[in-house]
C-alpha cells in the first residue's frame, strides 16, 4: 500500500519544438561548459556501484518501513534469515531458530559476527535494538511490528500520556552471549519468516546515548553501524549521498564482489533514468512509468523485470448498500478485462491476477478467485441485470482513486468496459491522496468503489491475509467482517508447522474468493535497468538489488 | 521618504501573517484528520499520535497552533520535519544551492538579455529583432518542465556536454544547465522589455538633440538611451530573483539539485507540512522583501510616487 509513485509526466507532442530553440542559446555559452565524464567500461574489482533510490526516512532500522531507508539498510545489515527459492526463511545471521510450541522461540546465533565499529554482535545487540523499537515514546516507525512479543503493552500503554510501566520487553531473555529467547503473546507460525524483516536488526552498544532509557544517539542516525557486508562510508549527505564501502570483516557465507555501493539519492525517478542513460548512475531499481515503452530499444537486456508483492484490488465499502450484494460485485468483476488493461495501460508493467495474495509466499495459489475474475461480459450482464441493473448501484458506479499515484489512466479504462458491458454509467472519482480517501472511508462518506494496492512485510500469505480481510485488519479499511475467515486465520497462525498452517489460510482465501470482499486486478512488476560497468544485478523479494550478487561486468571487447 | 517607507513596512507586515496564515490552515487545518495527513497512508501507533499532537499543539484551537508557529518562527525556532531533522539545519543546507542557482540564472538573464534587447531596439524590425520576437514567444509559451526535460535529455543524455543531475563535485559548472533552463523565462522577457524601452528612447528628443550635437550613435546607445532603458529592466530583474527562487521547485526536481525548490517538491509530495509551512514562509518574505527593495527604488526614483 506504500507504493505509490507519482512520475510528472511529460507532454509528449511539444517535445521538438522545445529542442530547436535550446540548442541555440546554449551555443552561446559552450566555452564554459564541462564534459559529463563517461568512464569506459573495463572489469575493476575496486567499482563502486551506484543505486538510485529517494531520500530515506531514517535509518535506524526499528525506525525503516519504507524502501529507501531499506534499500540502504540491505547494506549495512545482515537479517537474521532470508528467503529461499521457495520463499521460506533461511538462517543467515542466526545459526538456528526453533521453537517446540510457536510462542517460545529460541535464537541462536552464528558465533564471530561483529560490527562495523569492531564490538561483537551477541544477543544482547538485538534484545536491546527489539526494545529501543518497541518503547513507545521512541515513537520509532516499525514499533507497531514488535507487537506480538510478551510485554509489548507494558511499553506501550493504551493512554500514551501515561509513562510505560516497563522499558524491556518481558518476552526477550538473554540465555548465553549467543543466544536468546522470545516469547510471543500468542503462538504465531510465521515468526521465522518475520525474522528477515528489516526493522529487526542488531544494534551496537555504540548506537545509544542512554541503554537504560532505549536512548538512540543522534549521531548513530546520521551514520549507522551494523553488521552487514558494507559500511558507512563517511555520514549521510541528506538529499545527496550516502556511501558504503566493503566490510573486510563480514562473517556471512557470502562476501560483496564490489568494492562498494553509493545510493544516489534523486528527486524523481525520470532524473533517475536520464543519468543512468548518460553513465552516471548503474542502477535504476524501479524504471519511472514514462520511460517503459523505450527502454528494451534503449537498453536492451539491461532493461529487466522482477516479481514483486505488489498486488491492486478494487474494494467496496461495506457500509454502501449499493454494492453489499454478491452479485453486483461479481458482475462488476466479470465484466472488467483484465488482460485488456495491462497490455494496453500498463504495457505488461502490471499482470493480471486473480488470487487474493501475490505469488512471493508460501502457499500461494493461482487463480483462486476463479469464475469471479474471468472476463465474461454476456453472463457479467445478465447477472447485474437480475439484481435490477444499473438501480442496483443508485444509477452509476463510481471508483475513487488517489490522484497522485499515476491511476487515473486504468480507472478511466476499467470505467469504460463497465459502461461498454454492463451498460451502467460508471465514473472516476479523484481524491487528492489516499490518506484523504481513507479518512472519507471512516467517517463513511459515500465515496464507490475504490483501489488500493499492498506490499507485502515479509513473505509470508498471513501477511496479506491478516492485514487486508481479517475484522481488525490494520488496512481492512472496507470493513469485511466473517468471523469464519478470523477463525481460519487465528487457527492458521497457531498451527504447529508451516505445512498446517498453509492448510487454514488456503481455506481463509477460499472464503474471500466466495464473498468477494475486494476484486484482484493485478500484479505490479519491479521493472528496474543497470549500466555496463556491472552485471549479475538481480532484485529480491523487496525489490531491492541484490548486493552480493554484483559483480563488474566483463570487458565486452 | 521615512514616512512612506513605514507604510510600506505595515503593509508588508499584514501581508505577511495574511499569506502564512493562509498556508498554515491549508497544511494542518484543511486535511481531515491532521495527524493522518503528517503520517501518510501508515497506521499511526498511539506513542506517535501523542508525540505529533504535542509537536503540533493539535489539541489546542487552531488560531493558538498558529500562534505557537509564529512565536516559533519569531524566536527562529523552525521545529522538526515529519522525519525528525531540524528544519533550520534543512533550510540550512538548501538555501545556498538555490541561491547559487538563482543568482547564475540572473547573471545569465543581464549578460544575454540586456545586448539582445539592446541590439533589438536598435534594430527594430531588423532581423535580428524578427528572430529574438519569434524566440521569445516560444520560450514564453513552453512550460518549464518541458524545457528542462527536453534540454537534460539533448544536452546531458545525447551530446554529453553536462551531468543530466547535479554533481557537486563540479562547483558552480553543475548548475549551467539548470540555471540556464531556470532563467529562460526571464531572458525571454529581459529582452523584450529593453528592446521596447530602447526602441522607445531611440525617438526621444534627447537622442536627436545628441544626434544633431554630432554624438556618435554608439555614444548616444552606450550611455544615454541604455541608462534610460534600464529602469524598468532593473525593477523586473528585481522581483525575478524572487520568482527565480520558487521557479527552482521544478527546475531542481528535474535536475536533482537539493535546493530549496527541491525540498519544498518532496514537502509536498510526503506531506511533510511543517518543512511546507516553513519553506513558503521564507519565500514569501523573500517576495515581500524585494518587492519592498524594489518599491524603495521607485520612490527614490520617481518623486512623484513617494508624495502620493
Amino acid at each position: 500500500m506504500r507504493s505509490s509513485f507519482s512520475p510528472d509526466r511529460i507532454r509528449r507532442p511539444r517535445v521538438f519544438a522545445g529542442a530547436a530553440r535550446a540548442a541555440l542559446l546554449t551555443g552561446l555559452i559552450l566555452g564554459a561548459t564541462c564534459g559529463g565524464s563517461r568512464s569506459p567500461s573495463s572489469p575493476d574489482a575496486g567499482l563502486i556501484v551506484s543505486i538510485g533510490i529517494g531520500e530515506p526516512k531514517h535509518l535506524i532500522p526499528s525506525s525503516t518501513t519504507e524502501s529507501n531507508g531499506s534499500d540502504v539498510l540491505n547494506a549495512l545489515f545482515a537479517p537474521l534469515v532470508t528467503y529461499d527459492a521457495q520463499f521460506r526463511p533461511v538462517e543467515l545471521a542466526a545459526e538456528s531458530i526453533t521453537s517446540p510450541d510457536n510462542r517460545v522461540w529460541t535464537i541462536r546465533l552464528r558465533p564471530g559476527w561483529t560490527f562495523h565499529n569492531g564490538e561483537p554482535v551477541t544477543s544482547e545487540s538485538y534484545i536491546n535494538a527489539w526494545n529501543a523499537g518497541a518503547y513507545g515514546p521512541n515513537a520509532h516507525d516499525a514499533n507497531g511490528y514488535f507487537d506480538k512479543i510478551q510485554g509489548y503493552k507494558d511499553l506501550n500503554p493504551a493512554d500514551a500520556k501515561t509513562p510505560p510501566s516497563a522499558k524491556k520487553l518481558s518476552g526477550l531473555t538473554k540465555k548465553d552471549d549467543l543466544t536468546f529467547e522470545v516469547t510471543l503473546d500468542q503462538p504465531y507460525v510465521n515468526f521465522k519468516s518475520f525474522l528477515g524483516f528489516p526493522a529487526l536488526m542488531p544494534l551496537p552498544l555504540a548506537a545509544f546515548a542512554d541503554l537504560a532509557s532505549n536512548k538512540i544517539a543522534p549521531a548513530y542516525a546520521q551514520a549507522p553501524i551494523g553488521q552487514g557486508p558494507f559500511k558507512m562510508k563517511g555520514t549521510w549527505q541528506h538529499d545527496q549521498i550516502i556511501e558504503t564501502e566493503r566490510f573486510a570483516s563480514y562473517a556471512g557465507p557470502e562476501k560483496p564482489r564490489v568494492a562498494g555501493v553509493s545510493f544516489k539519492i534523486y528527486q524523481q525517478l525520470t532524473t533517475q533514468y536520464q543519468d543512468l542513460l548518460a553513465g552516471q548512475l548503474d542502477v535504476v531499481q524501479h524504471m519511472p512509468v514514462e520511460n517503459l515503452s523505450t527502454a528494451k530499444s534503449d537498453l536492451g537486456d539491461r532493461f529487466r523485470q522482477s516479481p514483486s508483492s505488489v498486488i491492486q484490488i478494487l474494494a467496496f465499502p461495506t457500509f454502501d448498500k449499493h454494492y453489499s450484494r454478491l452479485e453486483v460485485r461479481k458482475a462488476i468483476s466479470m465484466a472488467i478485462d483484465r488482460d485488456e488493461i495491462s497490455r494496453a495501460i500498463f504495457l505488461g508493467a502490471e499482470q493480471p491476477h486473480r488470487s487474493f495474495v501475490s505469488p512471493l509466499v508460501p502457499g500461494y495459489r493461482a487463480n483462486t478467485c476463479g469464475e469471479a475474475c474471468e472476463f465474461n461480459p454476456a453472463k457479467a450482464k445478465a447477472l447485474f441485470d437480475s439484481v435490477g441493473g444499473a438501480a442496483a448501484v443508485g444509477g452509476r458506479i463510481e471508483i475513487a482513486y488517489n490522484v497522485d499515484g499515476g491511476h487515473k489512466a486504468w480507472v478511466d479504462a476499467t470505467c469504460n468496459q463497465l459502461r461498454r458491458n454492463l451498460g451502467v454509467d460508471c465514473v472516476g472519482n479523484p481524491q487528492p491522496k489516499f490518506a484523504e480517501l481513507l479518512i472519507k472511508l471512516e467517517t463513511k462518506q459515500p465515496v464507490g468503489a475504490f483501489r488500493m494496492g499492498w506490499i507485502f512485510d515479509y513473505p509470508v500469505i498471513e501477511n496479506y491475509l491478516g492485514p487486508l480481510y481479517s475484522t481488525h485488519g490494520s488496512s481492512n479499511y472496507y470493513g469485511y467482517s466473517n468471523p469464519q475467515f478470523d477463525k481460519l486465520l487465528a487457527d492458521g497462525d497457531k498451527a504447529p508447522t508451516l505445512e498446517a498452517s498453509l492448510a487454514f489460510y488456503g481455506r481463509a482465501e477460499d472464503l474471500l474468493a466466495r464473498d468477494l470482499p475486494v476484486l484482484p486486478l493485478r500484479l505490479m512488476l519491479n521493472s528496474y535497468a543497470h549500466s555496463t560497468r556491472v552485471t549479475n544485478v538481480l532484485m529480491d523479494l523487496f525489490n531491492r538489488t541484490e548486493l552480493l550478487k554484483l559483480e563488474p561486468a566483463n570487458p565486452t571487447r | 521618504m521615512s514616512h512612506y517607507i513605514i507604510r510600506r513596512l505595515l503593509q508588508m507586515l499584514v501581508a505577511f501573517v495574511g499569506t502564512t496564515f493562509i498556508v498554515y490552515a491549508l497544511m494542518f487545518k484543511i486535511a481531515g484528520d491532521p495527524l493522518q495527513a503528517l503520517a501518510g497512508e501508515k497506521p499511526l501507533s498511539p506513542s506517535q499520535r501523542i508525540q505529533l499532537t504535542e509537536q503540533y499543539h493539535l489539541d489546542r484551537p487552531f488560531i493558538i497552533q498558529y500562534g505557537f508557529y509564529m512565536k516559533g518562527l519569531a524566536t527562529g525556532n523552525l521545529g522538526r520535519t515529519i522525519a525528525g531533522r531540524p528544519i533550520a539545519d534543512v533550510l540550512a543546507e538548501a538555501w545556498p544551492r538555490t541561491i547559487e542557482l538563482a543568482l547564475l540564472s540572473i547573471t545569465i538573464v543581464i549578460v544575454l538579455g540586456i545586448p539582445a534587447g539592446v541590439l533589438a531596439g536598435m534594430w527594430r524590425g531588423g532581423a535580428f529583432d524578427t528572430i529574438t520576437l519569434t524566440l521569445s514567444l516560444i520560450v514564453i509559451g513552453i512550460p518549464i518542465f518541458v524545457l528542462g526535460t527536453v534540454s537534460q535529455t539533448l544536452f546531458a543524455v545525447r551530446l554529453g556536454w553536462f551531468r543530466p543531475s547535479y554533481a557537486p563535485e563540479l562547483g558552480v559548472a553543475a548548475y549551467i544547465l539548470p540555471s540556464i533552463v531556470l532563467g529562460l523565462l526571464s531572458l525571454a522577457t529581459a529582452v523584450r522589455l529593453t528592446r521596447t524601452a530602447v526602441a522607445e528612447n531611440l525617438k526621444a528628443d534627447y537622442v536627436r538633440t545628441a544626434l544633431s550635437k554630432g554624438l556618435t550613435r554608439r555614444r548616444i546607445v552606450g550611455i544615454h538611451v541604455l541608462r534610460n532603458s534600464l529602469i524598468p529592466v532593473i525593477t523586473f530583474l528585481g522581483t525575478e530573483l524572487g520568482a527565480l527562487m520558487m521557479g527552482a521547485v521544478v527546475t531542481e526536481g528535474i535536475f536533482n539539485i537539493p535546493g530549496i525548490g527541491g525540498r519544498l517538491f518532496q514537502g509536498i509530495r510526503l506531506e511533510d507540512g511543517p518543512l511546507v509551512v516553513s519553506i513558503v514562509t521564507i519565500l514569501v518574505l523573500i517576495y515581500l522583501v524585494t518587492n519592498l527593495l524594489v518599491d524603495i527604488l521607485y520612490a527614490v526614483l520617481d518623486p512623484r510616487i513617494r508624495h502620493e
